[in-house]
């Protein structure tokens, strides 16, 4: 799983997940992935390159939009591939973060 | 002594490499010792044998689990909260080992509890995720499915939270999701929950499972899926509950050949007469 960063104009951060969101993934990206919904406050999470998402994956983003709304800022996820936007629906986790 | 003292640049090496197969051991080891007290604590939830229960033949349940090498926070339950109603619930929990297993625990009792307290679907649901929003700084979540059958007239009412809709299986062969989702427990203090009626006649029965089923992988990487499930479950449609869960999982696990599961399988199968 990596994590690639791009600011991109007026003050809107991109960040492209790729990769299995699985536990493994989730796990790889934590750390660098809290770092950034701390220090940005405008956050789109690009998810076409995401190929698989498990719960823990889930748990990441959502422990990331938290942090968000704490700060006052915004996360979005963005372009998911079906199989990752059907549990991004079922779950309900894409309408509490916003797709 | 001299050779203690000032090791040599092999001996070294040497040290290094067993220092690191030591340290290698001692993880694999707590990994084991985590999973097989998540194991634990996972089958010690698990409901008694559905055919213990009071159905008078109305009804056949049966449910089975296939725990992960790395014990997922797969749940199921079957009880009868009286008034000649079975209750079928399924969850999965997100994670893995005991911090898993410990919240998926905390869910079926917090289940259970509102069960009791709560005469409707949507209030038992609504009180169970405000007691697991209450005290989960960790964002814990659990999706979560829960059906109620009145055996009288096969009316079943359920809520789905955030979980793979389970199918219907009617008696002349169509398979169908159920309709209806809704937000995992855990996550959204005060989510108002809606609930869904469909009504079984004699011979239709519904059939729950988890994303352990569909997800699980053959080894060109290919996934199970819904439609295969659906196909399984629709050519064993003349058998009861408990063959028809043994044939989705052994299904299953031809599909791998044998593979261990990366996640927990789960179902739960229930038939009105």
């Amino acid at each position: 799983m990596e994590l690639v960063v791009d600011e991109g104009p007026a003050g809107v951060t991109q960040a492209a997940l790729i990769g299995r969101m699985d536990i493994d993934g989730a796990q790889k990206i934590e750390t660098p992935f809290r770092v950034l919904t701390r220090l940005r406050r405008a956050l789109v999470i690009d998810l076409s390159q995401v190929s698989f998402m498990a719960s823990m994956g889930l748990r990441t983003l959502m422990v990331g939009a938290r942090t968000q709304a704490e700060l006052g800022g915004k996360l979005v996820l963005a372009s998911p591939q079906p199989n990752v936007e059907k549990v991004l629906r079922e779950s309900g986790i894409g309408e509490i973060i916003g797709v | 002594m001299d050779d203690l003292n000032n090791p040599s640049p092999e001996m070294r090496t040497f040290a290094d490499a067993f220092r690191r197969l030591a340290l290698q051991i001692t993880r694999e080891r707590r990994q084991r010792d985590e999973m097989a007290s998540a194991a634990l604590i996972q089958r010690a939830m698990l409901p008694g044998d559905p055919a213990d229960l009071p159905l008078d033949g109305r009804c056949d349940a049966f449910g089975d689990m296939q725990a992960a090498r790395d014990v997922g926070g797969d749940f199921y339950d079957v009880f009868m909260p009286g008034g000649g109603r079975l209750a079928l619930t399924i969850g999965d929990v997100c994670g893995k080992g005991v911090p898993a297993a410990l919240f998926m625990s905390q869910t079926m009792t917090t289940l259970r509890m509102a069960a009791r307290q709560h005469a409707s679907a949507p209030a038992i649901l609504e009180a169970a995720n405000a007691m697991l929003c209450a005290h989960n700084p960790s964002l814990m979540f659990a999706t979560a499915f829960w059906g109620v059958l009145d055996l009288a007239d096969g009316r079943f009412e359920y809520v789905n939270c955030g979980h793979c809709p389970p199918l219907i299986l009617r008696a002349d062969g169509s398979c169908e999701p159920l309709p209806g989702g809704g937000t995992a427990l855990g996550l959204a203090p005060g989510k108002r929950m809606a609930s869904h009626e469909i009504t079984l006649r004699p011979g239709d029965g519904v059939f729950l499972y988890t994303d352990g089923v569909t997800e699980s992988i053959d080894p060109g990487g290919e996934e199970y899926g819904e439609a295969r499930l659906a196909a399984r479950l629709c050519a064993a449609r003349a058998l009861g509950a408990e063959a028809r869960v043994k044939a989705v999982m052994d299904d299953v696990a031809r599909f791998t050949a044998g593979a261990d599961p990366f996640d927990d399988i789960t179902c739960l199968a229930a038939v009105l007469n």
